[in-house]
């Protein structure tokens, strides 16, 4: 059994205290103990009921050695932040040596109104975008018609395919621009979608040149045809080309062909409407 | 007999010159270490980049002079140990690398890793310094008081604060900042040129000033030429293929002819 043993220092006396339920046989408060004791109770109270002499412990036994018996404090704790708090505003724990500087404070403005200030939202690059976005979503790149047939395209003028063309063009922008985007920003979804889309485009525009070629055939063989008729002029001027006749005389039909000119021969064939044959699409898009 | 060791009188005890007693039992070690930037060991260009980092949701910043984010295991701490705890779950677990993008490139140019380090010193320096003595207004906002939980995520961010910062450091400020090249006559500094490289452009107007020295370009440049670059690379490399086939090609030619011989 551990010895129950406390002794206190009163008035400079070393007054040995006996609890009373310990037995005093088997203490180990001699009066050669006695100060050692004395000096590691210096700091406690009077009376501990745990410490080190009176705890049967069997970890840390009872040691006559004056270094085991000492009160072990650990002054470092090895926590550099001990005591610094970022959320109570704590300070340093130590002067940093750009404590003395004036701590720079960022200047209060939003970002988001500065960006709308300096960009023009009326810009023509911005049809190069969907909606000022960067990309469109699956969905609503999947959400489009068919392309136009060369029956429908037939039927339009000039002008109608010249504008159908530019379109095309400014809509393949559109969807290159969105492709090049979610590349960029590695979206990884919307391509398939993307090349659906950008097929239907280009078909339609397959049509449009289908169309023009098919146009171009039919007025090569007009003019052939209309170089065989005598009741059109081809050097007469806009609009008075052709001369219908009920009939000829025999005398006329033989005066024409004296005084018809002979092929290639004055003849200026006006050309026909040229055909956009740019295959550089996004080149011509650059409005 | 008289004892030799005894002292003839009184007055040979008393202390004349360098005295016994004087002499301090006391630990000859030096208090602080000297700095040893020799045995540093960094790499020959470890601070010539400082590359800043940010978390998108929650505006954390990081500096970093390697140019990649490591997120895995033991890398990962470097990144992490410059966040403090602030409350609680303000500090990520782990850095996620979808979350994190680079925000700027402070470019110091070949050989000026030296100033690199000191201003990467000088950053985490006043990073710290923002994070633990703020201002009053961190108890506010415009629609009234900020929670314990709300102003420890409005610690968090420190986008503004870097930005702030970075305009500081790279006009010289503090002492042996060594961005000051030189002193002039009339007493001002002499500063090392740099460039700066910035995701979003807009960033820069979270400082009051910036200094002269200072190049603002774009992060995009630096992506353009290192593509250009590989493309370089790879035709090279194509071409030495094309020739390795070549030679490849002749070769059993050769073997044959020496089996004809």
């Amino acid at each position: 059994m551990a010895a129950a043993t406390v002794v206190r220092r009163r008035a400079g006396q070393l007054v040995q205290t006996t609890l009373p339920n310990a037995s005093t046989a088997t203490t180990c408060s001699t009066s050669r103990f006695a100060p050692i004791a004395s000096q590691a109770q210096a700091q406690a109270p009077s009376l501990i009921p745990d410490c080190p002499s009176s705890r049967p412990s069997s970890s840390r036994p009872f040691s006559t050695t004056p270094s085991l018996g000492k009160r072990r404090v650990r002054f470092r704790d090895n926590n550099p932040n001990r005591g610094v708090s970022v959320l109570y505003r704590s300070g340093p724990r130590e002067p940093r040596s750009m404590s003395r500087v004036d701590l720079p404070r960022p200047r209060d403005v939003d970002l988001k109104k500065l960006a709308a200030e300096r960009v023009d939202p009326d810009h023509g690059l911005w049809e190069f975008f969907y909606d000022k976005m960067a990309a469109n979503t699956p969905a609503e790149s999947g959400e489009h018609g068919r392309s136009w047939t060369v029956e429908e395209l037939r039927a339009k003028s000039w002008d109608d395919l010249h504008k159908l063309w530019w379109v095309c063009c400014k809509e393949r922008n559109r969807i290159a621009t969105a492709a090049n985007m979610r590349e960029e920003y590695e979206m990884g979804f919307g391509d398939n979608e993307g090349d659906e889309r950008d097929a239907v485009v280009l078909k339609t525009m397959k049509s449009i040149k289908h169309t023009l070629t098919e146009r171009w055939y039919a007025w090569e063989d007009a003019v052939k045809l209309a170089k065989e008729d005598p009741e059109i002029d081809l050097t007469a001027g806009e609009g008075q080309a052709y001369t219908p006749r009920d009939y000829l005389s025999e005398e006329e039909i033989v005066e024409a062909q004296i005084t018809a000119p002979k092929k290639g021969e004055g003849t200026s064939i006006p050309p026909p409407p040229p055909t956009s044959r740019s295959r550089d699409v996004r080149g011509g898009a650059k409005i | 007999m008289t004892n030799p060791l005894r002292p003839l009188s009184a007055f040979s005890q008393l202390s004349i010159g360098v005295s016994r007693t004087s002499i301090r039992l006391g630990s000859t070690r030096r208090r602080w270490k000297r700095p040893r930037p020799d045995l540093t060991g960094f790499e020959p260009g470890w601070g010539e980049k400082i590359w800043i980092w940010r978390e998108m949701h929650t505006n954390h910043v990081v500096y970093s002079h390697g140019e990649q984010m490591k997120v895995h295991a033991i890398h990962a701490s470097k990144a992490l140990d410059q966040l403090p705890f602030i409350f609680k779950k303000t500090k990520p677990s782990k850095l996620r690398k979808d979350y994190w993008q680079k925000m700027a490139l402070i470019d110091f140019g070949s050989g000026k890793d030296v100033v690199g380090r000191s201003v990467f010193q000088k950053l985490r320096e006043l990073r710290h310094l923002h994070e633990v003595s703020w201002g009053n207004e961190m108890f506010f906002t415009a629609n009234g008081q900020r929670t314990k939980r709300e102003r420890a995520w409005a610690l968090c961010d420190q986008h503004a604060n870097t930005v702030a910062d970075m305009a500081c450091v790279l006009s010289g400020v503090g002492p042996s900042n060594k961005m000051a090249v030189n002193m002039n006559e009339d007493g001002t500094k002499e500063l090392l040129p740099v460039k700066v490289f910035w995701e979003n452009d807009l960033d820069r107007e979270y400082a009051e000033e910036w200094s002269d020295n200072v190049e603002h370009r774009f992060l995009s440049e630096i992506e353009k030429i290192r593509k250009r670059r590989d493309r370089k690379e790879r035709k090279e490399k194509k071409k030495k293929k094309g020739l390795a086939g070549a030679a490849s090609e002749v070769e059993p030619e050769q073997t044959h002819a020496e089996l004809v011989v």
